[in-house]
């Protein structure tokens, strides 16, 4: 299919309540009306705090990529986060925002709708789906299978740039500005426990973006033969990119770009 | 709070914040520094404006072109195009909502996207948060700027010759926008030194030669409301910042906040600024009032 000009997009921000009092804000970026192809939608979960803050506009030139295919695409902020209201709850309340962002998206859009999650919201997407059972292909991009370990990480290396404090009683974390409570850490742990795709899930794509270490592969390997059933088609390929989810700057991401783009059309087709 | 997203002619989106009983209230335009989106770093102008709304003032936040979620290239933008982002930004919220009172708030380089406004829009009162100065030509900054970017050149330079660094290159663990932006840095230092000794011609609209007090004298002399400029202790630039804009002629209320960044990077810094900052401008709208 033609790639449309940049002119022939267009992007409209939304806002949703998917829980009394919360507003979530999405932004759809999709072929103006009236060039729209068959490709369904791409709903896009972001990663953690500062790292949505620094993979920005790289989501958003993937969206922009789709969006020039022909395929319209989500992109939305957990509540807490970004541009929604509300604060940082426990690990479900987010689950409750993915469920209530892709009824959004099916009343509004062609079906079928695929999910991609960058880093935490690979996981995400995968915990939604596993407790919601959508059927929709996943896109998982430089998943995280531990989110508990992704968090001590996070914080550790932020506490020692002193860019974290912990409350005298511990009940609440001042990361960067963000106040990550006791229960949204436990929530966390807690988040990881067995989850496995329904069959319903069409497709499942892997895309790892950085080289890791051997046991950070195996427990990833460990982590998506527990996930994926053997009954779901698994594909994996390997994108090599800066971290652009912890770096100032853009980064050009015309390769992943391309993969992901060839990945929807192909399932389109 | 309502929140109502829209969207510009040009691909600029935004967020109007309202409380629902706002009636031509009082209204608040949040600016973004250079990167990042119209949330601010760490959300602090999305936690602002539920504050504000609380307080029954209505607030707009946008993403400039080739920021965020807008669109448009991320190399064409520059300080013109977020002039004119801002511009249409207040004239949509003006015409939307009427406000009876409009201030800006900045962040960064932010404040130089007001201050270059100004001309063509009039607003009540501006906040400037860690106005960004180094667009300041001084003859003495511009010798210690070229300091710093011929030592990284030399840097860079000592490493081009070595194995490892043409090896890691091929694996794409090199930051070459850094490596541009220094050599960049390094021409205009040079032709700014070059043209020291007369006006100094930039392609910014707004740029003058001369002391930084005339720099900012002139950027504010088409704002007739009061100003409140707020650094953070812990900025390098702030004791300069601070004895700088305390010495404008005008109406200008400096504040430097202790242990606080550039950005107000923490709960605290972020309350106490929102805090501070929200007081001001109730305090400039009631001075306004009576004054009438």
């Amino acid at each position: 299919m033609k790639t449309l000009s940049r002119g022939a997009i267009e992007a409209t921000g939304h806002c949703l309540e998917t829980r009394p009092g919360v507003a979530l804000y999405a932004v759809r970026i999709a072929p103006r009306a009236g060039k729209r192809a068959p490709g369904g939608s791409v709903l896009i979960c972001p990663p953690l705090l500062e790292e949505q803050h620094w993979s920005y506009r790289t989501l958003q030139s993937i969206a922009v990529a789709l969006a020039r295919s022909g395929v319209e695409s989500w992109r939305f902020d957990l509540s807490g986060t970004g541009n929604s209201s509300g604060q940082i709850g426990v690990f479900e309340d987010w689950l409750s925002d993915l469920d209530g962002m892709i009824s959004f998206v099916a009343e509004r859009s062609v079906a079928p709708i695929r999910l991609l999650g960058l880093r935490f919201g690979a996981f995400l997407v995968c915990a939604g789906a596993a407790r919601s059972g959508h059927a929709c292909d996943l896109a998982l991009l430089e998943p995280v299978s531990d989110p508990e370990r992704h968090v001590r990480q996070m914080l550790h290396l932020s506490t020692l740039a002193g860019s974290t404090t912990i409350s005298r009683d511990g009940s609440v974390i001042d990361h960067l500005g963000y106040p990550l409570p006791r229960e949204w850490r436990e929530s966390v742990a807690d988040a990881r426990a067995d989850i496995v795709l329904p069959d319903t899930v069409g497709r499942v794509l892997i895309v790892s973006l950085q080289k890791p270490r051997a046991s950070g592969r195996e427990a990833l390997e460990r982590w998506l033969s527990g996930l994926i059933p053997s009954t779901v088609e698994r594909e994996e390929c390997h994108v090599p990119l800066p971290p652009f989810w912890n770096r100032l700057g853009l980064t050009v991401s015309c390769l992943l770009n391309d993969l992901l783009v060839g990945w929807v059309r192909e399932r389109a087709s | 709070m309502k929140l109502e997203p829209f969207t510009l002619p040009g691909g600029v989106l935004g967020i109007t914040a309202f409380p629902r009983e706002f009636r031509a209230g009082c209204g608040v335009v949040f600016v973004n520094g250079w990167s990042g989106n119209c949330a601010g770093p760490h959300r602090i102008f999305s936690v602002w404006s539920e504050r504000l709304c609380q307080g029954g003032t209505a607030s707009v936040r946008f993403d400039f072109r080739g920021r965020g979620d807008s669109l448009g290239s991320e190399d064409a933008t520059t300080v013109y195009t977020m002039t004119e982002d801002l511009v249409e930004a207040v004239q949509y919220f003006r015409d939307r909502h009427r406000p009876r009172r409009l201030s800006l708030v900045s962040l960064c380089s932010g404040s130089l996207v007001v201050l270059g406004a100004l001309s063509k829009i009039r607003v009540d009162s501006l906040v400037l948060i860690s106005p960004a100065a180094e667009f300041v030509p001084d003859g003495g900054q511009v010798r210690r700027e070229l300091r710093a970017a011929g030592s990284h050149a030399w840097s860079y330079t000592r490493k081009a010759i070595r194995p490892e660094t043409w090896r890691r290159l091929w694996q794409g663990r090199i930051d070459l926008r850094s490596i541009v932006f220094e050599v960049l840095r390094l021409r205009r230092l040079g032709l700014v030194l070059k043209n020291s000794s007369g006006p100094i011609r930039s392609s910014h609209p707004v740029l003058v030669s001369g002391e930084p007090s005339a720099y900012w004298t002139n950027l504010l002399s088409h704002h007739l409301g009061p100003t409140f400029v707020c650094l953070g202790s812990r900025d390098p630039n702030a004791k300069e910042a601070a004895a700088s804009f305390s010495g404008l002629p005008g109406r200008v209320d400096v504040r430097v906040f202790e242990n606080c960044d550039t950005t107000f990077a923490s709960v605290d810094a972020q309350e106490t600024l929102i805090l501070e900052a929200s007081r001001w401008l109730k305090r400039e709208r009631l001075e306004a009032g009576a004054g009438r």
